[in-house]
């Protein structure tokens, strides 16, 4: 039960941030920074001059 | 995914795998389920994806090499990733280079090379090599020359001892494409430095003290590193029953050195080790690791049970812990998981029942799966971490199958018939709230069960190496009676642990008399005199201490003769060396040193001291008081 209400909570969070989204085809993505799995910080602009593939993805 | 990456990856395209509203550990799990080899990162609170999100998970994003945005999708088609990748990586100009290491070369140019490839036509003059000496906006630019198929070199000259070199490369393409590498010079740049080096290579190494003498043999791991290079790294040992050797460490992809002994490791053995490195500079410089002396590992018998009690209520761990010292099972409890869980031959670990229970993570999961696959007794109790919680590779190799959440309804507990449990009941009045109802796969045992509804919460199961006991009751909330005790239930899982029948506790070095009372931990060192003169009878006797009511097994024991700053260490009075002694409570003596006479022609010393002490187990702080005796001599 605990999982359904954990996925269902995870669905609606990205339904509605599907409103949020900024960036459009041609805009110039703004660096950011996430941990990695090992806890290290990765920045997106440490990878400039690279094609980059940002696959997204959910656990749920 | 990460076939695309292999495949993509030397094409100057990154992936990364982002999990949007996913922490660092499910991350790991991710990471290690898929064995993506791309940085896998955490969106914990959907940040990011809120940026790019118009559609469901999952989403992809392409951007090209300059970050503008050229394609997005949800769902996943490799072919349509492939076409993306391909068109927007293929006409990109590319530069391949290893950057320069330090030199102490001072008298000729230094030649950087590279190479470079473009999805169009190259502009010779465009490309270049920018340097200069103080890491700022202005360089000197050097045309690159091209030295056969897509090799380009440059020059910089010779620089004298003492100059750090900035620099970096340029590229363009006729089809308007151009790159720099590093790719964002010269906000970063490359950089080496031209010096004269005296210094040898720096060597850090984490001591081992206390290996399984059935786990032996065990990895020596050190760090090394050096301005110019790093030339050989050896490790050099001497094992108490082979004569002194030395082995050259091998540097792994993570550049780390390792090294293991030749030497078999018997219950007892110690290895006195310590590290050697040459570097590869024009003096060819050295270091040792300790710089005098050695380290000391000592081969040991593997400790009973460790008792890992992570949740926050207390109530079953510390239970756990005493009932099986009642059963004269040596065993230590803990709040954490410790470094070295290998030290142990079983391990029981308490995750108690929700609301008050630990969820276990993926990271800390992998730390017992590697136990237990080496050959560890694991047994675990939770009340949601079967069925409720992620069951990651370690919770899979209990057997645990068709488990589902429960209620609060766990009240009388049965033994089953045929098993360790046979016989036993229990009412049970621990911490009972939506308890994993569990059963036991293929290979596994189901051995405890509530009676009505009838569901089982323990299974047993016997691996070819190793064993576990998955328990979805906290063994703390049963209620001895006449009919059962929680002590039959221990002795039941302990034997199944071969705790039963093994010794309690290891083999003491030396053997120790029957102790006697005494009122303060710690050490004393005493002689029969402070001054001997010839004929006199002399000896050194440490008399350890343990008040009790604790008892203490394995502690470093260190007896240290200082000659004038000098140090002669107990038991091989040699530059380093120590012992490993068991505490029962009393007062036990040890023989320094056994009578003489003290001999005639020695001169005359004075202020010579012993010291002697006891640590904790990773020699960092004293246990118990420190003992000493000054002494001499004169004819």
């Amino acid at each position: 039960m605990k999982r359904l209400l954990l996925g269902a909570f995870l669905a609606m969070m990205l339904t509605s941030s599907a409103a949020l989204g900024v960036y459009q085809l041609g805009d110039t993505v703004a660096d950011f920074t996430l941990n990695d799995h090992l806890g290290n910080p990765v920045s997106l602009y440490d990878f400039y001059g690279k094609v980059i593939w940002i696959a997204l993805w959910t656990s749920t | 995914m990460q076939t695309i990456f292999t495949d993509f990856e030397d094409q100057d395209v990154m992936v990364l795998s982002i999990g949007a509203g996913e922490n660092v550990d499910a991350c790991a799990y991710w990471q290690y389920k898929y064995q993506q080899t791309c940085p896998v990162l955490a969106d914990a609170n959907s940040a990011i994806y809120s940026q790019f999100g118009d559609g469901y998970v999952p989403y992809n994003v392409i951007l090209d090499d300059t970050m503008k945005v050229q394609h997005t999708n949800s769902g996943f088609s490799a072919n349509q990733i492939r076409t993306k990748l391909t068109t927007y990586s293929t006409p990109l100009v590319k530069i391949l280079h290893d950057p320069m290491p330090n030199t102490e070369n001072t008298s000729s140019a230094y030649t950087v090379s590279c190479d470079i490839t473009s999805g169009g036509n190259l502009i010779p003059a465009s490309l270049k090599l920018f340097w200069n000496t103080n890491g700022g906006g202005s360089f000197t630019q050097v045309v690159l020359s091209a030295a056969g198929g897509n090799t380009y070199t440059g020059s910089i000259p010779a620089q004298s001892a003492g100059t750090t070199v900035y620099y970096y490369l340029h590229g363009e393409a006729d089809n308007g494409k151009q790159r720099n590498e590093p790719m964002d010079a010269p906000d970063s740049l490359h950089s080496f430095d031209v010096l004269i080096d005296t210094a040898g290579p720096v060597i850090t190494h984490e001591p081992l003290t206390r290996w399984r003498a059935d786990m032996w043999s065990p990895t020596f791991v050190a760090q090394v590193v050096d301005q110019i290079g790093v030339g050989t790294v050896t490790m050099v040992y001497k094992h108490n029953t082979c004569p002194q050797e030395s082995t050259v460490m091998t540097l792994g992809e993570d550049g780390l050195y390792t090294a293991t002994l030749e030497c078999p490791g018997n219950v007892g053995d110690t290895v006195l080790y310590w590290f050697e490195a040459v570097d590869t500079s024009i003096a060819g410089n050295t270091s040792r690791l300790p710089e005098t002396g050695s380290y000391t590992l000592t081969a040991i018998e593997p400790l009973p049970a460790l008792i890992i009690d992570l949740d926050g209520n207390t109530n079953s761990g510390p239970v756990i812990n005493s009932q099986l010292q009642s059963l004269g099972i040596a065993s230590e409890y803990v709040t954490q998981i410790p470094d070295f869980p290998a030290l142990y031959s079983s391990v029981w670990i308490c995750l108690g029942v929700a609301p008050n229970n630990h969820v276990m993570g993926f990271i800390e999961s992998q730390i017992f799966y590697e136990y237990l696959t080496d050959g560890g007794y694991v047994y675990m109790e939770g009340g949601n971490c079967w069925a409720n919680d992620t069951r990651f590779p370690f919770m899979l190799e209990f057997s645990i199958g068709n488990t589902s959440t429960g209620s609060g309804n766990v009240a009388t507990v049965n033994g089953l018939a045929g098993t360790m449990t046979d016989g036993l009941t229990f009412q049970y009045t621990g911490d009972n709230q939506n308890m994993d109802n569990i059963r036991a796969k293929s290979g596994a045992t189901l051995v405890l069960e509530n009676a009505s509804p009838q569901f089982g919460v323990a299974v047993a199961k016997q691996d070819n190496s190793y064993k576990t006991i998955g328990s979805s009751i906290e063994l703390g909330g049963l209620t001895d009676s006449s009919l059962s005790t929680k002590a039959e239930l221990l002795t039941a899982y302990a034997t199944f642990f071969d705790l039963m029948s093994a010794s309690p506790t290891p083999t003491p070095i030396p053997p120790t008399p029957t102790p006697s009372a005494c009122s303060q931990l710690g050490v004393t060192i005493t002689m029969p005199s402070h001054l001997f003169n010839t004929g006199d009878t002399c000896s050194c006797t440490a008399e350890i201490c343990n008040p009790g009511p604790d008892t203490y097994t394995q502690v470093p024991l260190f007896i240290v003769l200082d000659v004038y700053g000098s140090y002669f260490f107990y038991p091989s009075f040699g530059a380093f060396d120590q012992t490993l002694i068991d505490l029962p409570v009393g007062s036990q003596p040890i023989a320094v040193l056994p009578e003489f006479q003290w001999p005639a022609g020695t001169g005359a010393a004075e202020q010579i001291w012993w010291y002697a002490a006891m640590t904790d187990a990773n020699v960092t702080t004293l246990f118990g008081a420190l003992g000493s005796w000054e002494f001499g001599w004169a004819e």
